[in-house]
Order: C-alpha cells, then structure tokens, then sequence
C-alpha cells in the first residue's frame, strides 16, 4: 500500500515537474527572441557609428561628414556571425525560426568538416546558425582549400618519386660501371688462362711423344708387357684433390695430383728392362702432372666463359633495359611536375586577374557615389589610425 | 676406399693400348667395387657407340675428375664431347703415337676460336 501510495505520489511529482519545465522553456524562448529582436535592431542603428562588434573607429571618422538614409540602408547589413548575444545561448536559435531547422542537417554534415564552430561551445544549434549563409562561403573555402592541399600532396609525392627515381637511376648506373670492371677483369683473366693452355698443350704434345717414345724402348728391351699390365690393376697411385681458387668473385676449381699408395708395379720389369721400365714411369708420371696442370686451367676456362657470359648479359641488360626505363620514368615524372606548375600559374594569373576586375568595379562605384556627393565608405584602416581608441568593456 | 673417394679423385683414361699401358705404369689405373676400370682401350675394331657409352659412363661416375682421351678417339665421338659444357669433369685431349697434337681439332681450343689471334700450330 506504501509503495502504491509512494509510486503515485513521485508521480505527480514527475508531471508537476515536467509541467514547470515546459513553462521555463516558453519564457526562456521569448526572452531569446526579444534578444534577438533587440540585437538585430542595435546592431543595425550602429553600424554607421561602430558598436561593441565592430569597434567604434567608424565613430570618429563618419561625425565628420554627412549621412544619407540610402546609404544606410546599404551599411545597414550585418552578418549574421556579429550576433554575438544570440550564439551565447544554446538554445537561442531553435526558438526564433524554423528555417535554420531544415537547414540544420546540412550544417551538421558540414560542421563535421568545420574547425571553428563560432563564438558558442560545440553545441548544433548555434552551428545550425553558423551553417547558412555568412559561413557557407568560408565552408565552400575551406573545401577548396582542403582540396588545394590535395592537390599539393600529390605534388609532394610527385616530388619524392623524383627524388626516389633519381637514386635508382644513379644506383642502376654504379651497378653497371661495377659489373663492367668486373666483367673486364675476367676477361683479362680468361685472355691470360687461354694462353697459358695453348702453351701447355704444346708442351704436352712434346711431352707424349717423349713418353710414347720411352714406352717403344721399353718394349724393345722388357718384351710386350701391355696385357700383364693391363690385367694387374688394383688401386690407382696417382690420384688429384680439386680446390676452389676466388678470382674477383668466381670460383674456379683447380686440381693437385698427389700419391696415396704404393706403386702396383714396382716389382715389374724385375727381369729385364728395369732400368728402361723405370725411365718409361717417371716420363708418364711428368705426363701425368702436366696434364693435371692442364685440366685445372682447361676447367678454369670453362667456367670463366660461363661467368663472363652471365655478367655480359646482366651488363647489357641494365645498358639497354633497366637504365633507359627508369629515365623515360623520370622524364615522364618531370613533365609531369612541369605541367602542375604551369597550371598554378595559370591559376594565379586568373585569380588576379578576376580580383583586379572586381576591385575595378569597385572603385568604379566608388566614384559614382562620390560624384553624387555622397559620403565617403572608406573601409576603417587599422594600421593607418594612429589614435587608436581604447574599447573599454 | 670410401674415404680416397671423397678427397681424391681419379683419371681416367679411353685411347689406344700403348696410351692406356703406358698411364697404367704410370699410376693412374684403379678398379672399383664392380670390377669396373677407369680406363679403355680402343683398337680398330671398337664401335663408336662403345666408345660413346664408356665415355658417358665416365661422365656420370663422381669419382673421376679427369678423362684423357685420344684426339682420334675423340674425333670419333666429337659431338658427345662437344655436347659436355660441366668443368668437371676435365676432358683432355692427347695425341697418340701415330696421330700428333693438332690444335685445330681440340673442343676447348675451338670454343676460344674467336679469342686468339696468333696462335702457332706445330
């Protein structure tokens, strides 16, 4: 029952309560709009003379002369961002009209991209206020600013791809003086390996016939042994190791004879002929290590050749590939470059051009009004005013 | 036998009787496991496709770095030789008794022909 009882009366409560709101909001609103009413009326009578907004300087400058109720009328407009008692309250403006309320929307969207959302705190309504028609024009600059910087950042980066196709270029050409050297001292080196073959092979001619030569007098004086021989092989003593010898970045493998054994056929020619047996193994022994010299620079040979080939094609590759790629690139970039340039001229020449035109229509209505006799609506310079008035608050 | 295998390779040798004695008495000569020597001899009445398969099977034994061959024997299988670009293993070509050293029919020697310029022929 308490509870009931409790439940009712917070009720009543809550609805007393909503009622004294609404009654605030409704006195609150009108005192908003007589503000407004009030602000609009100031702002207009004092635009002649200066006020709180504007500053009084006009004050001092327009008692010397003569007023015209046309004339006013014109200086009469004031923008709507000089309210500056109105946008102190958040809820001002919902309560003076309806129209800002449609066109709320579109300012939301746009205060999205606005900074500066006016004298008031971030707050919709008075951007709302703001969104319309003073602030429209500096929306659509700042759009066009935004996009101006754009547009410069594309330039930037334009600029850096510059840059980063230069050192490519500078890198692709060191990499193709390095590989020339290279490909230059093997060259060298297969030249002096080639030369060094043909004098071995020479000599090894030489060294057969000698030894073909020895065989023919040991079979003169030890009787046919070939088929003994023949039959009586076991191990060989002569064997060769291969190493790796580095020149300027190939590996080249070169062979070494040594022994690993005794000599199978040491007890031949025991019976006659040993003397002549003897001579005939040391000649092909000479052989034989000759013709391991001989194979160590015959592989050299070979694999040089193979080197020389790859870093030949890789020196002609950067030649005729790489190198005039990247500078069709980097041509293409700098016209590029050339061509933004000029649009932004083009552009700063346009744009003084329309301000030189406008400021003629200006000074053109100015003399117009002049030649009426009219007052004169220099526009306050600051920086000429010497006596500058303190604004007291 | 594994061991000299791995470090010490072997010559091999394909030509006539008196090339393969004399290189055997030299100490070159060996049998492996199989029963397999590493060395031929060609007499006239061995078949190219002989001296073709013993030159292949030479080839394909890791444990021969060096093949010397007879420069008649290798003109009989030239084209095999020419087909082998590997340095390893070495093939030499060697003049026999009855066939001298001619230059111009070594394989090696006509790779490099372009290279040389003066270049004296026995």
């Amino acid at each position: 029952m308490t509870k009931n009882t409790s439940s009712s009366d917070l009720r009543s409560e809550l609805s007393d309560l909503v009622k004294r709101r609404i009654e605030v909001a409704e006195t609150l609103a009108n005192l908003e709009r007589q503000i407004y009413a009030f602000e609009g009326s100031y702002l207009e009578d004092t635009q002649l003379y200066g006020n709180i907004i504007r500053g009084w300087d006009r004050y001092l400058n327009s008692t010397s002369k003569l007023s015209n109720p046309s004339s006013d009328k014109r200086n009469r407009k004031f923008k709507e961002n000089e309210r500056l008692f109105s946008k102190s309250s958040i809820t001002s403006m919902a309560a003076v009209s309806g129209i800002i309320d449609l066109n709320s929307e579109r300012a939301e969207r746009s205060s999205e991209t606005e900074s500066q959302a006016g004298m008031s705190g971030s707050d919709e309504n008075s951007r709302d206020f703001l969104g319309l028609e003073g602030v429209n024009g500096d929306k659509l600059g700042k759009v066009s600013k935004s996009r101006h910087i754009n547009k410069r950042g594309s330039k930037k980066s334009k600029l850096k791809a510059q840059t980063l196709m230069k050192h490519r270029l500078a890198g692709a050409q060191k990499g193709h003086g390095l590989l020339k050297k290279k490909a230059d001292a093997l060259q060298m080196r297969f030249r002096s390996i080639l030369k060094k073959i043909i004098d071995t092979k020479v000599l090894m001619g030489d060294v057969m016939k000698e030894a073909a030569f020895s065989l023919a007098e040991a079979k003169f004086a030890t009787g046919d042994f070939n088929q003994v021989v023949l039959q009586n092989v076991t191990k060989a003593q002569i064997k060769v190791r291969s190493k790796k010898d580095n020149v300027a970045g190939v590996n080249l493998p070169v062979f070494e004879s040594y022994q690993d054994g005794s000599d199978t056929y040491e007890l031949a020619g025991l019976a006659r002929g040993g003397q002549q047996l003897g001579k005939l193994k040391k000649n092909y022994q000479k052989a034989v290590t000759l013709l391991v010299e001989l194979a160590s620079l015959q592989t050299s040979f070979i694999t040089l050749d193979k080197v020389i080939k790859v870093t030949n094609r890789r020196v002609n590759a950067i030649e005729h590939v790489i190198i005039p790629r990247i500078e069709r690139t980097l041509a293409y970039i700098i016209s590029e470059l050339d061509e933004l340039e000029r649009e932004e001229f083009y552009r700063l020449k346009k744009i003084q051009d329309k301000k030189r035109i406008s400021r003629a229509k200006a000074e053109l209505e100015k003399a117009k009004r002049k030649a009426e006799g009219n007052i004169d609506d220099e526009a306050a310079n600051i920086l000429d005013d010497a006596h500058d008035e303190d604004v007291l608050f | 036998m594994a061991i000299a295998a791995a470090k010490g390779r072997l010559i091999a040798v394909i030509g006539d009787e008196d090339t393969c004695v004399g290189f055997l008495l030299g100490g070159i000569g060996e049998m492996n496991k199989n029963r397999q020597p590493n060395f031929m001899v060609v007499d006239k009445n061995t078949s190219i496709s002989e001296v073709e398969e013993c030159f292949k099977r030479f080839l394909k034994r890791d444990d021969i770095d060096i093949i010397l061959i007879n420069q008649n024997v290798a003109e009989m299988i030239r084209h095999v030789i020419d087909n082998h670009n590997e340095p390893i293993p070495a093939v030499l070509e060697i003049p026999s008794k009855d066939h001298p050293y001619d230059a111009s029919k070594d394989s090696i020697l006509r790779r490099a022909k372009g290279m040389f310029s003066a270049e004296d022929t026995k």
